[in-house]
């Protein structure tokens, strides 16, 4: 009872206000007629229900609006400063990485890229990420269960009306402890009063087909032989691959032409229709749309459907009604490619035998996959409704309702003969649910015309709940039953058996999480000349211990006007701003929240999915992923900010210089303890990440003349960097995995040994006291890389190892060029980020062929787009493969490329036809008519040897694995009528 | 009105806050579903049984991943050759330091620890069930807890004979701090496994859920092969006793096993029966075992990784092209010399190949086969998830060490009965007491053609060295420690006390 009050405490409330009211406003007005002021009160009213953050970092929607593009990320990319976006790769709908202002904790793994993404707020629901606890069963982390979409790939543009990237430390504490990555702020298309009004977008267009050398067995022989005359033994030689050695086989050493059916020009097509209108008292609005997108390779693509639908009302004066609805489906057609499949699979297959390069056998292949089932879903639905209540004209009360609810699911199927005669398949549902209740009380106090006061006392309750359940089964009956069926009858003794002996395992998990939050937020404004903003909070999670599950978080800004608006001045207006914030980092797994808990532990190195012991339910310590005490914290973060900005010249110049740091303090990470103990190690608070850096946004508008050209440049640049302020427990260094960590140190750094040449004879292996120089024990022979003894104690160990290179670019920006000239305009967008490195795991594979193809794992998979000239061979000396040091392993420098580039990302040329007199009288209420060609990746500038410096994973490893940003173009129409 | 106002802000204020910081920090209390927290576990007799397969099954997962029960037991100096592994050759030739993944891993020894500690906090909280749950009896809980004490010796003597002396932990020390504590000798941790064994050999029953009554509300059918029992722990004993060099001890614990095994349903059994994927010793039958690890097929434990099949077999067995290790035509002649072994001979009336040991005799390569657990056993050679047991001893073996021991306290006829008994039922000529081979090598030979492939090689080679000291190689290994695998860096990070392995530094 108690529960339920404190949940809706204010519901109580209503019908005791509401009746006040009524009886106040109706006894003092009439609701009929209202007169002027009250008219212009509620128009701004309304308009208040979704309410813009007045950022300056607000997105120029014209600038991609144009754009082929499918999810937000992608529709960000480098058009806001300090919002770095990753695109892993081109596959249409696949998952991408935004960071804003530098990662905040190190990446190791992929589930962790999720935390370091800021939330992104749809009319201020904050949408639900895929919680990373599925990773837990996968043996293979490619991808995760599944339809694997972005979560923004469900949003279309054409339903929004604005887009802000909100880097304020005050703003983002006003949001709490989810937007403690910084948040991006997106309104849908609001309702508006005033005439009707219909909007058209229809575009077609093509992607279209990279440019690849693709390649047969003679160019692999060549390759391989080298390796083998210099460095093989006679068994060596003995077990040469079947395929290489017999160059009659005309299915290996055919043509190479595979690409032929690989890459196909695939036409892309969308369109939106949007309608909106209304009056002063309810207004609406209405967006349909659907979009395909797709890649040119391997068939991907993605097919969305989307609705939005918006109502506002005024009902009476002191009540403003909103209520939104928006609403996608999306279907996906993944990649084909071997390591997806396998990896899902979970099944290691004999993989000594590769694809063919050839056009006809791959035909045939995708043939036999024609029986296989591939059916990705996404439903996506979020829905607001808000109310404001005005007990006065300065005191108003909101509380708001936000759901966001995506569901995804998943069928697959995979005929036997694409694994060893033995089909797979999978079925997987799961769900992001989150509930959003918001109240808040605003209070605005002038007094004086000097002092302008807002209070704001507020309170927000979240309440997550994630789900999924997942089978998969091998080796069914025949290749025609595509899903588990069982016996549903629990009185039959076959309940449950699935039906022709299928080998079905079962999983399902959940994930609650739940926060709540007070909070108090005033703006002090002198005049035009000070600003003064503070917010108080009091945050509590269910995913902290009970002890220290509520944190107070103060933040404060003060912006002083140096110059004020004004016309005649060289600056228009220049201000200073500082502000600092403290923000809680919100932790989505329970399992710290209980302290030591149990679980069961029956995995292994190469086993993932096990669930029992003889048929029974398991239970231990978490050994394998560590000890949770009980004196967790919450983590936070410090953001702290320094902008200047003004306008200048009038107005015709704009800047906005911000300095900036960052501080993820205390956050959870696993610690070593001794082994000895059982456990992995144990979870504990006190890693601390630093960022700092500068924002610059600059935009001019070169030649302002309406009647003749018109250019608007604009730049953006982040310059950023991480360092690694403190481990646990005053810890210097920590090692995870492949990787290290180093107090001081920058996080996203690669761990390498230095590469020095190769001991080409006997001789130049040096020896000390009779014995050879030593890499983990092993003598150095000849044919192996001479890596650098750094610390000079004559053995080549992890000491030797030195961070180098950064994965995360430090200079990220774009260039923006519009023109118009009458009717015509032409915008270019050119993408660049420097200063990063990527490791290139794909020639490390290539090379490394010994190892990687003769142990049983998926590293060792010739994928048919593995036939073609993709590692740069001139760049790596000759090693000997065999060599017990593995010669060409990955964490070396010899793989460690430079990965800046400067892409032309978007160009579009358009024409108003609204301009033309003719068309304007035939249809009096048109208002703009645009029809446009635009290109995507038109170009790209780098040093990079791989396809494209993009597509690298989150950890900085380049795999080959990233479909092709290829060249898009299209045509399209924007009506507005 | 402004004076009403000013009393609803008021009110709703004072309202709001106490509501929100008193009560809604109930909503904030979910019980995380996939976890047990400590207030909810340690309540009944299904926790028990829950922490009583944890143990059972995080020993399943130390000894299985990357295959290491095979590569530490058969690869060194072993009878099976690597196809084209490169990691596992340098484990043949004993280049222990190589930097293959597999070999670090190896040499890290906490998954052995966290059975360890699971066992040690069983041993310890079990108690508090017992007051807690009327279901849980005396009777279980001495059953219990003297399962987990078999377990955590058997880990120790299972580190012992891979790194030598290792640290102690007689308890779960289950509080969030973490001491390093130092390696204790072999002798003295080899001294607890011994007298644990010993304890809990006196609560162990032959068999569990015997006639009406149940174990965790199961019948017999369901335990039987899957837990440990008394006959268990004093094979293990025996091999703790006789890894010292104390055969004294080994003969009488060894013969206890041989004296009591039919109380535990146990037999000697012929070489098809030994080797019959489905109902076999490996297979995942109702057979009566005295060790066996278990991945039941029915029972959804089936796995592609960690499990010998995923080494040795071949094509035509599985799709797999070629096995990663296999036993070359030279050693099998070699080893199976009698052409009447039913192991791997030539049958005498069809004059084919015998194929209870290897197929594909013939072939370019030979696959050992003799543990094949397909699925269930029954499974076609297209899906390769193997459902077979891991068999740590059996009654042969121990029929082996009974004679090794007899012959090493020089009772020579005693040894060749038991010596006899094995061979007899490999078909086999007996050894003759004039025959002019060793007695102790043929003993040890027979443990090599019979054992293959179970794990034991490689500290058969150990036992022999010791006692004959006439294998050079074998003597300097001993020696210096070679013997020993070296500990993973890792590890020695984490623990300032620990040093590595002298022979490894």
């Amino acid at each position: 009872m108690k529960r339920l009050f404190c949940f809706l405490f204010l519901v109580p409330m209503f019908p005791a206000a509401k009746a006040n009211h009524l009886n106040f406003w109706t006894s003092k007005q009439d609701t009929s007629e209202i007169n002027e002021v009250d008219k212009r009160l509620l128009k701004g009213r309304l308009a208040t229900l979704l309410k813009k953050q007045g950022v300056k970092d607000s997105l120029n929607l014209r600038n991609v609006e144009t754009l082929p593009v499918v999810s937000i990320p992608e529709v960000l990319k480098g058009q806001v400063a300090g919002l770095y976006v990753q695109e892993a790769t081109g596959e249409p709908g696949a998952p991408k990485n935004m960071v804003l202002r530098g990662l905040g904790s190190p990446l190791f793994e992929i589930k962790d890229a999720v935390n370091v993404q800021p939330t992104v707020f749809i009319n201020g629901i904050p949408i639900a990420r895929d919680n990373n606890f599925a990773y837990s069963i996968q043996q293979y982390q490619f991808n995760r269960i599944g339809p694997g979409t972005d979560n923004f790939a469900g949003i279309d543009l054409a339903t929004v009306e604005s887009i802000e990237v909100i880097k304020d430390p005050v703003k983002l504490a006003r949001l709490g402890p989810l937007a403690a990555n910084g948040a991006i702020w997106i309104l849908t298309k609001p309702g508006k009063e005033g005439e009707r009004q219909i909007f058209i977008n229809t575009y077609v267009g093509l992607a279209t087909k990279p440019v690849v050398t693709p390649v047969n067995a003679q160019y692999e022989n060549m390759f391989r032989s080298i390796f083998y005359n210099k460095y093989g033994s006679a068994t060596d030689r003995l077990n040469y691959p079947g395929y290489l050695s017999d160059s009659t086989n005309v299915n290996y050493y055919g043509p190479a032409n595979w690409n032929e059916e690989y890459y196909k020009t695939t036409p892309i097509y969308g369109g939106s229709i949007g309608i909106r209108g209304g009056n002063d008292r309810a207004n609406f609005s209405f967006v349909g749309g659907y979009t395909k997108n797709a890649s040119s390779a391997d068939k991907t693509n993605i097919e969305r459907y989307n609705a939005l639908f918006n109502v506002n009302m005024a009902p009476f004066k002191w009540l403003n009604f909103g209520a939104t609805i928006n609403a996608s489906r999306s279907l996906r057609d993944r990649n084909r490619s071997l390591r997806d499949r396998f990896g899902e699979a979970s099944y290691v297959p004999d993989l000594s035998v590769p694809i063919s390069p050839g056009k006809d056998m791959y035909a045939q292949y995708l043939d036999i996959y024609k029986a296989a089932l591939d059916k990705n879903t996404v439903n996506f639905l979020n829905s607001l409704v808000t109310l404001d209540l005005y007990f006065l004209k300065n005191l108003k009360f909101n509380t708001s309702l936000g759901i966001d609810y995506s569901e995804g699911a998943r069928q697959a199927f995979f005929p036997g003969s694409l694994m060893e005669t033995n089909n797979y398949m999978s079925s997987y549902f799961g769900f992001n649910q989150r509930l959003v209740y918001n109240n808040r009380l605003e209070y605005n106090l002038e007094f004086q015309e000097q002092h302008k006061l807002d209070l704001t006392l507020g309170s927000s309750y979240t309440q997550d709940l994630y789900r999924y359940n997942y089978a998969r089964a091998y080796d069914g009956p025949n290749d025609f039953i595509k899903v588990n069926v069982v016996d549903g009858d629990p009185q039959k003794g076959s309940y449950l058996v699935p039906i022709g002996g299928l080998y079905v395992n079962r999983y399902s998990n959940r994930e609650d999480f739940r926060l709540h939050s007070l909070y108090l937020a005033a703006n002090y404004s002198y005049k035009n000349l000070l600003d003064l903003s503070a917010v108080l909070r009091y945050d509590g999670s269910s995913t902290m211990q009970p002890d220290s599950r509520w944190l107070m978080t103060p933040s404060f800004a003060a912006k002083y006007h140096l110059i004020p608006e004004n016309e005649d001045n060289l600056f228009n207006n220049l201000g200073v701003k500082a502000s600092w914030a403290r923000i809680g980092k919100p932790v989505f797994t329970s399992k710290f929240a209980i302290g030591p808990n149990y679980t069961a532990d029956l995995n292994w190195g190469s086993e993932k999915s096990l669930v029992s012991y003889n048929g029974f339910a398991v239970a231990s310590r978490p050994y394998s992923e560590g000890w949770v005490g009980y004196d967790i914290k919450w983590p936070y973060t410090d953001h702290a900010d320094l902008t200047v900005d003004g306008t200048l010249l009038e107005k015709k110049l704009d800047f906005e210089v911000s300095i900036y740091q960052k501080k993820d303090v205390n956050q959870l990470i696993n610690s070593p303890i001794p082994a000895e103990y059982g456990y992995s190690g144990q979870i504990v608070n006190g890693l601390s990440v630093k960022n700092t850096g500068v924002d610059l946004n600059l935009s001019a508008k070169v030649l302002s003349n309406t009647e003749t050209l018109q250019w608007n440049t604009s730049l953006n640049l982040n310059y950023n960097q991480n360092k690694l302020t403190a481990l646990p427990g005053g810890r210097k260094q920590l090692k995870v995995g492949n990787r290290i960590l180093k107090v001081g140190e920058a996080i996203d750094q690669f761990w390498l040994y230095e590469n020095q040449g190769t001991y080409d004879t006997e001789a130049s292996i040096p020896v000390q006291n009779g014995q050879k120089l030593q890499f983990d024990g092993v003598d150095f022979a000849v044919g192996d890389p001479i890596w650098k003894d750094q610390n000079g104690d004559f053995k080549i160990n992890d000491e030797d190892r030195v961070l180098k290179g950064n994965a995360m670019p430090k200079l990220t920006g774009s260039f923006q060029n519009y023109f118009k000239y009458k009717g015509f305009d032409l915008n270019m967008q050119w993408y660049f980020a420097l200063g990063h490195k990527a490791l290139n795991q794909r020639a490390s594979n290539k090379y490394n062929f010994v190892n990687t193809e003769n142990t049983n794992s998926l590293d060792g998979i010739r994928e048919v787009f593995h036939w073609q000239q993709d590692v740069d061979l001139n760049k790596y000396p000759i090693y000997n493969p065999w060599s017990p040091i593995v010669a060409y392993r990955v964490d070396q420098d010899l793989f460690l490329e430079n990965a800046s580039f400067l892409k032309l990302r978007s160009l579009t040329i358009g024409y108003d036809l609204a301009k033309l007199n003719n068309i304007k009288d035939k249809m009096k209420t048109i208002r703009r008519a645009y029809v446009y060609v635009s290109g995507t990746n038109l170009l790209t500038i780098s040093k990079f040897s791989g396809a494209d410096p993009e597509l690298i994973d989150f950890n900085g490893y380049y795999t080959g694995y990233g479909l092709p940003l290829s060249p898009m173009v299209s045509l399209g129409v924007k009506l507005e009528l | 009105m402004k004076r009403y106002n000013r009393w609803a802000v008021m009110f709703l204020m004072a309202l709001g806050i106490t509501a929100f910081t008193s009560s809604c920090n109930k909503k904030l209390d979910i019980v995380a579903s996939n976890l047990g927290s400590e207030k909810l576990e340690w309540q009944s007799i299904s926790d028990t049984r829950a922490h009583l397969m944890g143990i059972y099954g995080l020993m399943r997962a130390a000894l299985v991943d990357n295959y290491g029960h095979w590569v530490y037991g058969e690869m060194r100096y072993g009878d099976f050759t690597p196809y084209s592994r490169a990691d596992l050759r340098v484990v043949q030739e004993n280049k222990l330091r190589s930097a293959y993944p597999l070999l670090k891993d190896l040499t890290d020894w906490r998954r052995f620890y966290a059975v360890i500690n699971a066992a040690s906090l069983f041993i310890e909280r079990a108690p508090e069930v017992m007051a807690k749950d009327k279901r849980y009896t005396e009777r279980d809980m001495k059953y219990d807890v003297a399962q987990a004490r078999t377990i955590r010796a058997l880990m120790y003597f299972y580190m012992v004979r891979i790194w030598g002396d290792v640290p102690l932990l007689k308890e779960s020390y289950d509080n969030g701090s973490f001491v390093e504590l130092a390696r204790s000798t072999e002798a003295t941790v080899l001294a607890f496994a011994e007298t644990e064994l010993l304890a809990a050999a006196q609560d162990l029953p032959y068999r569990y859920a015997v006639g009406t009554q149940s174990y965790y509300g199961e019948s017999y059918a369901t335990w039987v092969g899957v837990l440990v029992n008394k006959i268990t722990a004093y094979s293990l004993l025996a091999h703790v006793a006789a890894w010292q060099g104390k055969y004294i001890n080994a003969e009488v614990y060894s013969r206890f096993v041989i004296d009591n095994y039919s109380q535990a349903n146990l037999e000697l059994l012929t070489t098809p029966a030994l080797v019959n994927p489905t109902d076999g010793l490996f297979g995942p039958s109702t057979r009566a075992q005295i060790l066996a690890i278990r991945s039941s097929y029915e029972l959804g434990e089936a796995t592609n990784t960690g499990h010998i099949e995923s080494l040795t077999l071949g094509y035509p067995i599985v799709t797999k092209a070629k096995p990663d290790i296999y036993v070359s035509r030279d050693t099998i002649n070699k080893l199976f010399d009698d052409v009447n072994d039913t192991r791997f001979g030539i049958d005498s009336v069809s004059g084919l190949v015998r194929t209870n040991y290897f197929t594909n005799y013939n072939g370019d390569i030979p696959i050992f086969s003799k543990i094949k657990v397909i699925r269930n056993g029954n499974g076609d050679s297209d899906f390769s998830i193997f459902g077979s047991n891991l068999v740590f001893t059996r009654l042969e073996e121990i029929y082996l060490l009974q004679a090794e021991a007899k012959a090493v306290l020089n009772q020579r006829d005693d040894a060749i009965k038991y010596l006899n008994v094995i061979k007899e039922r490999r078909g086999l000529k007996p050894y003759i007491s004039n025959s002019p081979k060793d007695l102790l090598e043929e003993i040890f030979l027979e443990r090599r053609r019979e054992l293959m492939g179970e794990g034991w090689r490689w500290y058969d080679q150990i036992r022999l060295a010791k006692i004959k000291k006439n294998n050079p190689v074998m003597n300097d290994l001993i020696q210096k420690g070679g013997i020993y695998w070296p500990i993973s860096s890792d590890v020695l990070e984490r623990n300032s006390k620990l040093v590595q392995n002298s022979y490894w530094k």
